[in-house]
Parts: C-alpha cells; structure tokens; sequence
C-alpha cells in the first residue's frame, strides 16, 4: 500500500480531540476514531460533566485544563502536547462525533500528496448533512471575513477537521483561546508561510451539534474579537 | 453659582484634599497621590471657573475649552483601552500556559493506566 494511503494513521499522527462537556458523545466518537487512529490526545477543557471520566475508558492521553479556557487553547494544548510527543502529524478533531474518522485518511493523503504543511477538512468541497441554510450563511461570512482579515481564503474556515506536518505544528502557536482561533490559525499560515490545502469533508449536522455548536451571532462577535486584537495590539 | 456647581464644587474639592491626607498618611504614592490632587483641584477649578478650560484651549489654538477636554479624554481612554486591553492579553497568556503545562504534566499518569 501507498505510504500516502494507508488504512490506519501510523502511531507518528496524533488526533487532538478537544472536549468540553461532552460527555454523551464523546465514547462514541473515541470508538469510531480508533478504527482509523492510534495516538488520541483528549483535551478535556474544564468540563463540568464526566467527559474525562469517559474518555479514560479508551486507550487514549487525557489531557485536563483545570479550568474552562476555550475551544482554541485546548487545541493549542494538544498540539503543543503532540509535538513535546515527537508527532510527524497533527490533526485535531471535534469531539461531538460531527466529523467521520475516515476523513482523517483523506486528509492525510492530500497532505502527503500535495506537499503541504496544513490541510483543513471542508464541508463545501465533500458534504454538510442536514446543515441549516443560516448555518451555511454564517460560514460563508466567516469565510469572507476571514479573507479581508488575513488575504487567505478558505471555504470553510471554522472547520475543526484539520491535519499538519511537524514542522507547521511546531510555527503555529495559537494564542486566542476561544471560537476565533480559526482566525488567528489562518493568519499565523499566512505569517509563516506555510502552505495550505483543502481537503473534502463530510460534516453530520445532529440536534446536539447544532445546539452546542457556534450560532449566528457569533459571528459578529467574532468579528469585534478579532477588531479587537488587530487595533489594540 | 448653578447647582451643578453647588454639587460638584464641593465634592472634588473634598476628593482633592482626600487625596492629599492619604498622601501624608503614607496610603499612597506620591506620584499617584498628586496625579489625583491635580485631577479633583482642576476638576473644581473648572467647575468653578469654566472661562479656564476656553483659555488653556485658545493657547492649543482650540476655540471652545469643552471641545480641548473632550479631545484629551478621547485621546486618554484610547491610550488607556490599549494599554489594559495588552495588560488583560498577556494575563490571559498566562494563565493558559499554566492551564497547559498542568494539563501536560498530568498527562503521562493518566495514560499509564492503559500501557
């Protein structure tokens, strides 16, 4: 077989699942991630439920924030965790069971075959099950945004579906912790030079996701987060 | 005198002597203890007096004293937002990087169950 296309991910790629209060998905997802991976990294971030108690049942790392920080220093933790690890590969991995691990094959088979140092997973280039139409609005002013904000565009910029090489994981240190980190990731690719792609990615929208996941107005608060951080600093 | 005068006349004078007794008292700094000396004595000077504001402005080359105090306190909450806006970031930084390097370190005890 291919070293681009294997059946599982090799030990060197590590999948960081950020989680907060995930608790009645998270076992779910961890099953059907161990099909395709070996080296889960858990980033437990100040859940008030048992999410950590759940995913220590699967053979994976734990990692607890001792407090509630955000969506972007879990990640940041995983990935700072994977590289003291000796990671090849990084992919993070949203832990409400939206994303289908297979993916993961796809994603690391464009980064292998493209020569890229990023590849984020997006739902308009492969499928958004049952997305609502002002959820895809949302995404695409997101997406807008972001352009003018960094000069990159990307269909699907809030995608939690991502995978790198070392050498990315290592440059980007994501310092916004909380739903506008996706920004501050495009902006550090762009700092830094690193080359990008995307990859087709199937999104399952369910009930759960769509009550915990981003709303419309987050947007515009994303938007004065961002403002913020650009004018202030 | 109007009543706002009445009112606040009396106050930052108050406010200003306030500052200067917890000055002597050592409560303090003296640099803090005059900065706010100078703001509640001015402050009821310009209450007081209002012609002053329009006569500092003329030498700015401002024609009204309101527009020369609205400019300095614009300009000074912006330097002040940014400041405590860098101040808040880098605490913010802080305490995420203590978050993470706890979460870290507990890592390897909690995997271990599973070797």
């Amino acid at each position: 077989m291919d070293e681009c296309t294997p059946s599982r991910l090799p030990s060197s790629c590590f999948v960081v699942v950020p989680a907060y209060n995930e608790a009645p998905r998270i076992g779910r997802t961890l099953e059907n991630l161990l099909q395709v991976a070996s080296s889960i990294v858990v980033v437990d971030d100040g859940s008030a439920d048992n999410t950590a108690e759940v995913a220590l049942r699967y053979p994976v790392w734990l990692l607890r924030h001792p407090v509630n920080l955000g969506a972007g220093a879990a990640t940041q933790t995983g990935i700072t965790f994977s590289v003291r690890r000796e990671a090849q590969f990084v992919a993070t991995f949203d832990a409400d069971g939206q994303h289908q691990p297979h993916d993961l094959l796809v994603l690391f088979q464009t980064l292998c075959e493209a020569n890229a140092d990023i590849v984020f997973g997006s739902r308009f280039l492969g499928q958004a099950i049952d997305m609502p139409f002002h959820r895809k609005l949302m995404l695409k002013v997101a997406s807008l945004a972001a352009y003018l904000l960094c000069g990159l565009y990307v269909t699907d910029v809030t995608t939690g579906l991502r995978m790198m090489n070392s050498s990315a994981a290592k440059q980007i240190q994501i310092t916004m912790n909380r739903f506008e980190h996706p920004i501050d990731l495009l902006h550090q690719i762009k700092r830094k030079r690193l080359r990008f792609v995307e990859a087709p990615a199937t999104i399952l929208y369910s009930q759960d996701s769509l009550t915990k996941g981003q709303r419309t107005g987050d947007v515009f608060r994303l938007g004065l987060r961002i403002l913020a951080e650009r004018v202030m600093r | 005198m109007n009543l706002f005068q009445m009112v606040f006349v009396p106050l930052c004078t108050l406010a200003a002597l306030h500052s200067l007794v917890r000055l002597r008292r050592g409560q303090t700094g003296w640099l803090a203890g005059w900065f706010w000396f100078a703001v509640w004595a001015g402050g009821a000077a310009v209450i007081a007096y209002p012609p002053i504001t329009s006569a500092v402005a003329g030498t700015f080359g401002i024609s009204r004293g309101t527009d020369f105090v609205l400019y300095l306190l614009s300009l000074g909450l912006l330097l002040f937002l940014r400041i405590f806006y860098n101040r808040y970031r880098r605490l913010e930084n802080v305490v995420t990087q203590l978050a993470r390097e706890m979460a870290i370190s507990k890592a390897s005890s909690d995997f271990s169950k599973h070797l």
